[in-house]
This record gives structure tokens, C-alpha cells and sequence, in this order.
């Protein structure tokens, strides 16, 4: 079963760019895939069309058996309880404890937004976001502000918020973007680790190829909006990556 | 590399000044040097406007406190006025602050709307709406209170909708990936993310609605403006000068107090 399914899908801003030219792949249940693509190749825009923040122009995605396609943000709603997000720069509230940003990960769950505060929390959700807090090594750290915590440590909260919502489908945008090689290896660790356990299903961008060959299952690639690659990991060569991000025309930021 | 061309590039301000800025500096300095000629600014009138201020200071001194407890009860009332019609101001303020900003309006036309209405509650002065409260609702504390309540909402929900507009959309889109709810992603990220700017805004409200307090009681909106006028009317100038040191002492300890909490929380 097809955990993710991108059917076609076309992107055509109003000014008149293509950043997405009829890209189709599907991801198995279970499955780790690595998005690769240089600056401008459409990959945030594949993941805004997924997460349902960008509507594409043509073309349809599944998430499981839902069509996200044109769904309104209402009818998306249930449907993003499902995607759990890991993004570049965290997205955490920073000026609340790391426990609260966890809590938030249940938000989904209740229409009612005090059933995930701190204080009018359930003991059951409480409970939950310390173990996820646990899973992720910062139970210690559960009342210190978030803003207080290296950047490693506040993407491992990020990935514990993820956790809370339960996700079927983990989407994570540049994950070690903004993290130091060492912060960033073990966080990719410690994401590939829950994914495994878990059994679910990851699409992740990333820019380092090294760290794609060594986390990715299958590697797919886009460049102009198109894709150009998709393969199990062991039938892709270090030549099909450079062509990835080397073989790109000034215009698009990349080296000729 | 062609000299001339090369300048081409330079953005055009750097070149050579606009129309449009020497329109706007010939229009600022003649409307300077007419509102300078209007006021009749003359050595004269400076040298008897000294004068008078010395006479007017000379019979101030010494501050007369035989009337301490009169003026200390209309102070209260003064700062009972500024507290709670700020408070439910602020509170007011962030409702419409959500309704008049980009991010998080329902809809194009309620966030011009309600736009359109805190321009009006700012535009008009707080004495002005005090003269139409005092109308309304006749003489009094109430006329003060509803005065500094729109006065207050003309003030913080223009910041509060400032300081949500630039709230980063990140954290927001976080909670919405969750598959939170508009109200739930909106009490999850941007209220608390605004927060300590809503604080300070609101603090520096309660400062602005002191001063405009004192004021109001001379249109008859009630508090210590009242007894100012009179002492003034009276000529008991020592009395005056008692209320302007007390109204003096009300302001510092509040200004310092605010200033402690926007510390803390920012």
C-alpha cells in the first residue's frame, strides 16, 4: 500500500515559474525516502504541495487513500493529523517551555485548544508528551524555555512534537539544515531510529548526498521541477548525484 | 568598464535627489518658517511669557497640602479611571488586533473594516471623545473610563496588529501541520509569540492613559482634572501646584512600575 502518492503534479506560480513540471512518484508504507535537488530545484514547493500549503496546479497526491488535492484547509484538517513535520528551523514557539511545544503536537486530537495547555492538559497527554520527550533524550529538559536549547536539542523537541501526533507519514524539510555536521548526524540518527521503530513512512529533503546514501532507502531528484531520479539507493552512483547538483545553469544558483 | 555605465547601476536616490524629495523639503520649510511667523515668536513675547511663568511660580510656592485628602481621593479616581479602562481596553484589543491583521483576519474586507474603525478611535482625540462621553452618559468617572477604553483600543490594537503581522509564520504552520484548528493555531503561536509585545504595548497604555486621566476631568470626564481646573480658575495656584506634584509622583511610580514588568517579560 502507498503510504504517498504524487500523481503529475504541475506548479505554476502566478508570476509565470514552473517550479514543478508533471512529478509523479509513490512512497510504500514503510519505506525511507530521501528528496535531493539543488536551491530552486522545487522541492520546498513538492513539500508546501503535500503538506497542503501550496495548492499545486495540476495533477493529484494521495495521502494513504485521501485525495489532498484542492481540499480545503477544513477538509485537509483530519488528514494532517496523519503528517507529522519536521522543518528546518524547528517552527517551535520559543518563548514557551520545551514540555508545552510537545503538548502541541496533540493539538489535532481536540477541536478544544485548552485540552493541549499545560495546566488544563489530561494526565494521559501529560504523560504522553514526557515520553516522547524521553524518546527523544530532553525529559530532563522538559520546563526550560525552548529558546534556551542548541539547535540540535530543539530539533530533537521538534521530532518529539512530531512524535505526539502520532504520524502515519513523517515529512521532514532540510531537517539538519541549520545544524552543525555532528548535531545534524545524530539528529538524523535519532529521526531514522523512531521512523524504523515506529515502522512509518519518511519523505526527507536534504542537501548532503553523503548523508542521503547513508539514510535513504531511494533517492529521488528533482532539478527544474522535474524529476530526474528515482532509485533504490543501491542502483544510484556518486556520478548520478553530482549530475544532481552540478550539471545546473547559472540562472538556477547552481555551478555549470 | 564605461564609467558612466557603471553608475547606471546606482540606485537612482544616490544619484541625484527626487522631485518628490525636493517637493517635500520646499513644502516642510516654508510651512516651518509660516507656523514660526504665525506664533508671533518675537524676543518680547519670550521675555514676558519668562515673567509671567516666574510670577505664576512665585505664588505656586509653597504647595498649599490643606486640601491633601480631597486631592489624593480625586487622584485615586484619576488612576482608577486609566486602570480599568485600559484593562478592558487591552482586552478589547486583541480580538480586533486578530480581526485587523493579515495573517489571521477571516476575511479581506472584515480586516478592512475593522481597520477602517481603529484609524476612526485613533484619529479622534481623547478629549473629543470625552466631551461626546460626557454627553452620552453625563459627568463622571464613566465618561472617563469609556474615553481611555477607546482610546486604549486606537493605541494597542494598531500595535497588537503590527506585532502579529510580523509574527514568522513557521511556528504557526507548525501547529497547523498538527491539524490544529484557525483558533487553536492562533492561541497556540501568535498570542504567545506576541505576548511579551503585547505586555509592553499594554504598559505603556496604562502610562498614556494616566496622563490623558488627569485631562479628561477638565471636560468633566471625572478624577483630578476637575480639581486642577478649579484651582486654576480660582487663581490658587498653591493648591495647583500641590495637584501637579501629586499627579507628578502617580506618574513616576507608574512609569517605574511598568518599566519593571516590561523588563521581566521581555
Amino acid at each position: 500500500m502507498n503510504a504517498l502518492s504524487v500523481r503529475e503534479v504541475s506548479k505554476v506560480f502566478k508570476d509565470g515559474t514552473e517550479a514543478l513540471s508533471e512529478v509523479s512518484f509513490d512512497i510504500k508504507a514503510g519505506e525511507g525516502v530521501v528528496l535531493l535537488g539543488h536551491n530552486g530545484s522545487g522541492k520546498s514547493t513538492m513539500f508546501k504541495c503535500i503538506s497542503g500549503f501550496e495548492k499545486t496546479s495540476s495533477g493529484e497526491i494521495y495521502i494513504g487513500k485521501d485525495e489532498t488535492t484542492f481540499l480545503s484547509d477544513r477538509k485537509y484538517r483530519p488528514i494532517r493529523k496523519k503528517v507529522g513535520m519536521v522543518f528546518q528551523n524547528f517552527h517551535l514557539i520559543y518563548n514557551l517551555s520545551v514540555f508545552q511545544n510537545v503538548l502541541f503536537g496533540a493539538m489535532g486530537q481536540s477541536r478544544n485548544f485548552l485540552k493541549v495547555s499545560a495546566p488544563f492538559a489530561s494526565k494521559k497527554d501529560r504523560e504522553k508528551a514526557m515520553d516522547c520527550l524521553k524518546r527523544v533524550g530532553l525529559d530532563h529538559l522538559a520546563k526550560r524555555r525552548s529558546d534556551q536549547l542548541s539547535g540540535g536539542q530543539q530539533q530533537r523537541v521538534a521530532i518529539a512534537r512530531m512524535l505526539m501526533q502520532d504520524p502515519e507519514l513523517v515529512l521532514a524539510d532540510e531537517p539538519i539544515a541549520s545544524l552543525d555536521p555532528k548535531a545534524g548526524r545524530e539528529v538524523m540518527e535519532l529521526l531514522w531510529e523512531i521512523v524504523d521503530e515506529r515502522k512509518l513512512t519518511v519523505l526527507c529533503i536534504l542537501h548532503q548526498t553523503d548523508i542521503a546514501m547513508e539514510f535513504g532507502e531511494r533517492l529521488i531528484g528533482l532539478n527544474k521541477g522535474k524529476l530526474v531520479l528515482d532509485d533504490a539507493k543501491k542502483n544510484i552512483s556518486k556520478d548520478d548525484l553530482n549530475m544532481l547538483y552540478f550539471n545546473v545553469d547559472e540562472k538556477h544558483g547552481g555551478i555549470v | 568598464m564605461n564609467k558612466k555605465k557603471h553608475y547606471e547601476h546606482m540606485p537612482a536616490r544616490f544619484q541625484r535627489p527626487s522631485i518628490t524629495t525636493i517637493i517635500g523639503l520646499t513644502a516642510f520649510v516654508t510651512l516651518f518658517i509660516l507656523g514660526v511667523t504665525h506664533a508671533q515668536l518675537s524676543f518680547d513675547r519670550i521675555f514676558s511669557g519668562i515673567t509671567n511663568m516666574l510670577r505664576f511660580l512665585s505664588s505656586a510656592f509653597p504647595p498649599d497640602p490643606s486640601r491633601i485628602t480631597a486631592i489624593s481621593n480625586a487622584m485615586y479616581e484619576t488612576f482608577q479611571i486609566a486602570l480599568v479602562g485600559t484593562a478592558i481596553g487591552v482586552v478589547l484589543s486583541v480580538p480586533i488586533a486578530l480581526l485587523a491583521s493579515t495573517n489571521t483576519s477571516p476575511h479581506f474586507s472584515i480586516r478592512v473594516i475593522t481597520r477602517g474603525i481603529v484609524s476612526t478611535l485613533r484619529t479622534i482625540p481623547d478629549l473629543i471623545w470625552a466631551l461626546i462621553f460626557v454627553i452620552s452618559v453625563g459627568l463622571g468617572p464613566l465618561a472617563g473610563i469609556l474615553t481611555i477604553i477607546v482610546d486604549t483600543i486606537g493605541f494597542c490594537a494598531r500595535f497588537f496588529s503590527e506585532r502579529i503581522e510580523e509574527i514568522q509564520k513557521g511556528p504557526s504552520q507548525a501547529l497547523e501541520s498538527t491539524g490544529a484548528t484557525k483558533i487553536g493555531v492562533i492561541s497556540g503561536s501568535i498570542i504567545p509569540l506576541g505576548f511579551p509585545s503585547f505586555v509592553a504595548t499594554s504598559l505603556f497604555a496604562v502610562e498614556k492613559s494616566i496622563r490623558s486621566a488627569v485631562v479628561l476631568g477638565l471636560v468633566g470626564a471625572g478624577g483630578i482634572g476637575v480639581e486642577l481646573s478649579t484651582s486654576f480658575t480660582l487663581r490658587r495656584y498653591d493648591e495647583a501646584l500641590m495637584i501637579v506634584i501629586l499627579i507628578l509622583v502617580v506618574v513616576i511610580i507608574v512609569e517605574q512600575i511598568s518599566s519593571a514588568i516590561r523588563k521581566k517579560v521581555i
